[in-house]
């Protein structure tokens, strides 16, 4: 069962189109990261399907309902972290702790006072008096607080110390165990680590949504030594990207990496090739070179 | 539903307790300074008495300061707000506001209400009706649309811009010489003002419900311009005559009035002379008669309205009456009405038909009581708690009395003219008109007599609102000017 699913969801600002015929699967138990440069849609994509913006064209179901009848029944399960959310800063963590506790039906005590024990959240102290990553802490101890089903993170991690950051990706992993993790964010570095799917957002569109392993399976780094500068070839696949070049040597990017077809459809390609190494990637230099190339491409 | 908005409601006193804090204080004072009020000046309670008219002013914004902090508290516009999130019950939400306004607005003012006239010395439950109506009509015309406009903005600086910008707007309005056609009278303005805030109050209920329940902040400051729109537009270009038919419609006739005319009165041309100035215009003074009123009636003018047939055949724009304010010559009464400076350069020698729209209010069942001159104060049945002050060459009567004059009254001292008070007798239906203050006070002016020793007042009731056209050849406006 998918929790999240949109069909050819598109959000618009006047002539600006934010989001465009998104169509995005989140199966259950998934941490499911959606991930793209600034700008690329990703926080409107959340918005809309927390219903904090309407959609303009399209829908989007969550928890099998759709995103514009959520309600009080849904909200319930699900825990919403943004990092530019507008906490009521005048709260003291217990007292926000406290105020939002009635409205959950399984709102666990025991569990809100361990999430507030590891995140070593200060609990007299006010919203306002809190460092960001603090108040991130905070709006996340109470969206943990009460088991939900799915947890929906707008770059979380956002300009937070690397200290900080683990801290929350491991209370999350540890406390969030059967729940569908939604998680935007523009650094893959920050997600790779725990992310089991990867959705790749760029000018509204969604370019790919895959399992993490597939993703990093198909792409490889490919390195081509020549004798002399290389022959420019006459069809260049469409799955190689970025193709750069120093004196004899070609790198570019396989978007399409396979282990059985690719070194010999290299070698076709580039009959005077006289080295060949392929390299997996980091899931942030893939990213790095899908920017590029879509850059490249406009 | 209603746990989660009394918990709503817990949390917004937690938050804005000092506020509420100041509200209460400020409303204790202005019930203490305004029970301390008297009837005419008084040099010891004349510093109570700016305190309290400081803070008959001061109040309101305190409440709508306090109202939009509440309504701030989970606000509406924007995307970035905790609460959209989380399981918020809208109707909870929109109840605990509500919740807030009555327990730290509607209370503390029906509260200040029962003392001020304990303190005035007036049993509050002889005044049950407008103990409960004056609460909500203040709620209702003030506090509504405040909280409407807090629905739409997210700070009281974008409140305040919003107010501002109103303004601005009106300005260039008037600027551009967009003016109300409809002039004030004074008498059945009531009817407009409460359509106008009817328009006011169901823009703004509609407002919060569209807020709360779905958020939709477009269609709100849409809805809530457009509200304000048709609120101008009632306000200043309501025609009279349908104003004057709701009032008629509106108030139950009590009397036969079939025998009630008007005849403009066959006088002498006035002596020759510039013309008497009014803005742009130039005042005709008509001299206008009724006969047929019953005897102890009285029929007094709340508007008059005339057309003339022009020479090329058109119908002028109406000639209005200025303000309910008569001038007497020769000992008959006459009703200024203005027309256009260039209209009366025009036709003010060529005879004309005139078509005359008569609005009158009949007053009856007269009651007279006598007050003594001399003394502090004295309850005077019927009319309020009263008292007098000599001047120099004058006598000052000024009469309190809870939420509204009983009737139409006029005071004299013995052997002399019957005076009207200086506030015009309003014609509301209402038990409580808008404001904070639950007393009413009426002032007249009497010319002084020596040796006089009471004040005599008499009461009437309104008993019809009745119009009366007729149509008038050969009227020459020049024989009416100066």
């Amino acid at each position: 069962m998918n929790v999240v699913c949109t069909r050819e969801l598109s959000k618009s600002f006047r002539h600006t189109h934010a989001v465009e015929k998104l169509n995005l699967e989140i199966p259950e138990g998934a941490i499911f990261a959606l991930v793209g440069p600034n700008g690329a849609g990703k926080t409107t994509t959340i918005k809309t399907l927390m219903n904090i913006l309407r959609p303009s064209a399209g829908s989007a179901e969550v928890l099998g309902t759709d995103s514009r009848r959520l309600g009080p029944a849904q909200f319930a399960q699900i825990g919403y972290v943004s990092e530019n959310q507008e906490l009521p800063l005048w709260m003291t963590v217990d007292y926000f702790m406290s105020y939002l506790k009635p409205f959950y039906p399984d709102w666990d005590n025991a569990w809100a006072e361990e999430l507030l024990g590891q995140l070593d959240l200060p609990r007299d102290r006010r919203l306002r008096d809190l460092s960001r990553g603090m108040r991130i802490k905070a709006a996340l101890a109470s969206s943990l607080a009460y088991h939900p089903k799915l947890i929906v993170l707008d770059e979380p991690f956002s300009g937070l110390d690397s200290l900080v950051r683990d801290e929350l990706i491991e209370a999350l992993l540890e406390r969030c165990a059967g729940a569908t993790v939604m998680i935007s964010s523009h650094d893959l570095a920050e997600i790779e680590t725990f992310a089991g799917h990867i959705g790749y957002l760029d000018g509204g569109s969604l370019r790919f949504s895959e399992e993490m392993s597939s993703l990093a399976a198909r792409f490889r780094e490919i390195e081509v030594t020549f004798d002399d500068p290389p022959p420019t070839p006459v069809m260049w696949p469409q799955g190689w990207l970025n193709p750069t070049q120093s004196a004899a040597v070609l790198r570019f990017v396989d978007s399409q990496f396979n282990a059985d077809s690719t070194p010999a459809e290299i070698r076709r390609t580039f009959p005077s090739a006289r080295a060949l190494a392929i390299n997996p990637m980091p899931l942030r230099a893939i990213f790095v070179s899908l920017a590029k190339s879509a850059r490249n491409a406009a | 539903m209603m746990r989660q908005a009394l918990h709503i409601f817990c949390k917004d006193i937690r938050r804005l307790r000092y506020d509420i804090l100041v509200t209460l204080i400020l409303a204790a004072t202005f019930a203490w300074s305004t029970g301390q009020r008297t009837p005419v000046f008084d040099w010891q309670t004349d510093r109570l008495n700016r305190v309290a008219e400081l803070l008959s002013l001061l109040l309101p914004l305190a409440w709508s300061y306090l109202v939009a902090r509440a309504i701030y508290g989970e606000p509406l516009p924007g995307d970035c707000q905790f609460w959209v999130t989380k399981p918020y019950r809208w109707k909870s939400l929109l109840g605990a506001k509500v919740l807030f306004i009555v327990v730290f607005v509607i209370l503390p003012l029906l509260l200040s209400d029962c003392a001020i006239l304990a303190l005035q010395g007036f049993y509050p439950l002889d005044h049950l009706a407008g103990i409960a109506w004056h609460p909500l009509v203040f709620v209702a015309v003030f506090l509504l649309p405040v909280a409407a406009l807090a629905c739409i903005t997210v700070s009281i600086a974008q409140m305040v811009l919003a107010v501002l910008a109103v303004i601005a707007v009106l300005s260039v309005l008037l600027r551009l010489g967009i003016t109300p056609s409809t002039p004030w009278f004074g008498s059945p303005e009531w009817v407009r003002v409460s359509l106008a805030f009817l328009v006011l109050l169901l823009g703004g209920l509609t407002i919060m419900v569209l807020q709360y329940h779905a958020r939709r902040t477009g269609i709100s400051r849409i809805l809530a311009s457009a509200t304000l729109g048709l609120a101008m537009i009632v306000l200043g270009f309501l025609p009279l005559r349908v104003e004057f038919a709701m009032q008629s419609r509106l108030f139950k006739s009590r009397v036969d009035t079939s025998s009630i005319s008007i005849q403009l009165q066959p006088v002498r041309r006035l002596s020759p002379g510039p013309p008497q100035q009014s803005g742009n215009g130039v005042l005709v003074a008509l001299p206008i008669d009724f006969s047929g009123v019953p005897l102890g009636m009285l029929a007094v003018v709340d508007g008059i309205a005339a057309e003339l047939e022009l020479p090329d055949g058109k119908l002028s724009k109406p000639l209005l009456m200025q303000g309910n304010v008569t001038v007497t010559v020769d000992g008959k009464r006459r009703y200024p009405v203005s027309v256009e400076r260039n209209l009366y350069a025009q036709v003010k020698n060529t005879p004309l038909r005139m078509h005359l729209l008569v609005l009158l209010t009949l007053y009856g069942n007269p009651r007279t009581e006598r007050m003594p001159i001399k003394g502090n104060f004295h309850r005077v049945p019927g009319v309020g708690v009263c008292a007098a002050e000599a001047l120099e060459n004058r006598t000052r009567v000024g009469c309190s009395v809870p939420f509204r004059p009983p009737g139409r009254t006029k005071a004299q001292s013995e052997n002399t003219i019957p005076v009207d008070s200086w506030a015009p007798y309003p014609l509301s239906p209402y038990p409580a008109d808008f404001g904070i203050s639950p007393m009413d006070h009426t002032e007249w002016s009497l010319p002084y007599q020596a040796g006089g020793r009471d004040i005599i007042f008499t009461t009437m009731q309104t008993l019809a609102h009745i119009r009366r056209e007729i149509d008038i050849p050969n009227v020459q406006l020049a024989d009416f000017a100066n």
